[in-house]
């Protein structure tokens, strides 16, 4: 085995439903993730998704099959319901990385996007400030897309934000929705993300999951909302053109969220170059209370760019095309029984 | 006073490591980098603003049981790193690779001894990781049983079981879910293709079968490591 060998997601190690892989990407988080291209020529970026794995037959009693198989379920329909908004036509205008398949092989999930020719938003560090102005400003238009839907992005950082060099200047590119949700209504267990970039009441409310038991608190997960993503806004902004994480004072803990939530303060470096008014929205951005941070639109509106209410458009019904293997579409009131499920389950296919 | 923060973990690592001829390479490497294993980790995580709390690491070097016996396996308690590593150095520099035999080799025991080691459970942001490295297939569980002295220990009778014990998202079995990951560096042939497939949060790069790991796959495992804390 060589450096850069090819990372295996399946029994052969090439071809997973249409996809053959051709270059490993990355390990390691919750997918394990290769390029790999279509059977129409094009390059994708797949990922296989570590949890949670279908439930076989064979193995499990039927307590546990069925809520293995209820876990599976609720998994399916988040990714179905946000690849369904995310299907909809462009409301403003923005630079979403769209996945385009969503699938299960055998015992396993995985999530197809295009691949984009891109480097990392960290490049933005010491570029002219009209450019990052514009990188940030398509940033803040992709989120917005996000949260027209009611989508909390919910894993914000700068490996999630690409740049494109274009034109006009460097363009982001907002990537992976895998941890998404639908405003104030988080998965359960929902234990993905960043700690580094959480906002306050994401973190307290993952606590319950990886913290240490005397932390473990609940929280509404109806306050984790499309605010949520506004912290993190703030965080990755800062540190992607200022070239370092805002610093903090006062409170308690080792990130921003466990700091703010315990009384201190984000102290966010004004960005050379941009409008006073948006390095005073980006500071009230960190703050503790999601009702207190500006929106997506206040944010822009800073920047210049006009607020627009939301124009609503057809969902389509099925709207999520799945290549190969098990389909996971739309079920629309349909709920799948378990013999259903199982029948779709086909091992050794 | 403002300043900067960072994001630490505790972080609890076990080697399940091939320790048979063809693997001679790969410990090697392990050992010129056991001294520097804490600093290689933290500088790895601190590109993403990540650190290091707390490092325990344990050893479980495996051969083949049908071959070897008794010492077939070995396994170290957690160091503490950096704190005790003059202590994991001296271990780590007696792994010798030899023996083995023709393959299956006895991994498979070695990652259920790994899966009940006495994990932290404590401290805040934990990350549990097992690490296999291997250029064999394994036995099938329930060939063998433990040596003597690891018989206190359970050893599942196959895979079902030993897939219980790893625990998933409903039943978390031996393994905490939301810190669990388990990274195997392994040939595509049994139980690696299979396992990576029906364990959660488990990740398998592919090495070739009987060409030994090399001073690049170490760098590799870091990276690994890394990426899953």
């Amino acid at each position: 085995m060589n450096k850069g060998a090819v990372i295996n997601v399946n029994r052969d190690g090439r071809v997973i439903a249409n996809f053959v892989i051709t270059e490993a990407i990355s390990g390691g988080g919750k997918s394990q993730a290769v390029k790999a291209r279509s059977s129409d020529d094009r390059d994708v970026f797949m990922k296989r998704f570590l949890s949670p794995i279908y439930p076989r037959e064979s193995t499990d009693d039927d307590r546990r099959f069925a809520k293995r198989l209820e876990g599976c379920l609720r998994f399916e329909e988040r990714h179905r319901e946000i690849m369904d908004r995310l299907a909809k036509p462009i409301v403003y205008g923005g630079n979403l990385v769209k996945p385009i398949h969503f699938f299960r092989e055998k015992f396993n999930y995985y999530k197809v996007y295009p691949f984009v020719d891109s480097e990392s938003s960290r490049a933005m560090v010491g570029e002219d400030p009209q450019d990052q102005e514009l990188f940030a400003k398509t940033f803040l238009a992709s989120l917005r897309e996000l949260h027209a839907r009611d989508i909390v992005h919910a894993d914000l950082k700068p490996d999630n934000v690409l740049v494109q060099r274009r034109p006009a200047g460097p363009v982001a590119k907002l990537i992976d929705f895998d941890e998404a949700f639908l405003s104030g209504q988080p998965p359960q267990r929902l234990v993905g993300g960043d700690p580094v970039y959480y906002s306050p009441e994401m973190a307290t409310y993952l606590a319950q999951y990886t913290g240490a038991e005397s932390r473990a608190t609940s929280v509404d997960p109806g306050q984790l909302t499309t605010s949520s993503d506004m912290f993190a806004v703030g965080l990755v902004l800062h540190e992607v053109i200022a070239g370092h994480p805002a610093e903090v004072s006062g409170g308690a803990g080792e990130s921003h969220a466990e700091i703010v939530a315990h009384g201190g303060t984000v102290e966010m470096k004004p960005l050379a170059g941009f409008p006073r008014e948006f390095n005073n929205a980006l500071q009230q951005v960190v703050v503790l209370d999601p009702a207190d941070r500006p929106t997506v639109d206040e944010l822009l509106g800073t920047l210049g760019v006009r607020a627009e209410p939301a124009r609503r458009t057809p969902t389509p019904r099925e709207s999520v095309s799945i290549i190969g293997s098990v389909e996971i579409k739309s079920s629309m009131g349909t709920r799948r029984n378990r013999n259903a499920a199982r029948t779709r389950t086909e091992p050794g296919r | 006073m403002s300043q900067q923060t960072k994001t630490t973990y505790a972080v609890d690592i076990v080697f399940c490591i091939d320790c048979t001829g063809s693997m001679q390479p790969y410990l090697e490497s392990v050992k010129r980098s056991a001294t520097e294993f804490h600093r290689l980790l933290e500088e790895k995580m601190a590109v993403k603003n990540k650190g290091i709390r707390q490092l325990r690491v344990r050893i479980i070097a495996f051969r083949d049981i049908g071959e070897e016996g008794e010492e077939s396996i070995v396994a170290t308690n957690f160091f503490s790193l950096p704190e005790e590593g003059t202590s994991f150095n001296t271990f780590v520099s007696k792994l010798t690779a030899g023996g083995g035999g023709d393959e299956p080799e006895s991994a498979l025991e070695a990652l259920a001894l790994a899966i009940q080691s006495p994990w932290e459970r404590t401290m805040d942001k934990r990350r549990h990781i097992v690490v296999v490295c291997t250029d064999a297939s394994a036995h099938p569980l329930g060939k063998f049983r433990l040596p003597a002295r690891l018989s206190n220990l359970d050893l599942p009778s196959n895979m079902d079981d030993l897939n219980a014990m790893w625990g998933d998202e409903v039943d978390e079995g031996l393994m905490e879910f939301a810190a669990k990951r388990l990274l195997v560096f392994g040939p595509d042939k049994y139980p690696w293709s299979d396992l990576s497939e029906l364990f959660e949060n488990c990740i398998w790069v592919k090495s070739e079968a009987g060409q030994g790991m090399t001073d690049a796959d170490q760098d590799l495992v870091l990276d690994q490591i890394a990426g899953s804390v």
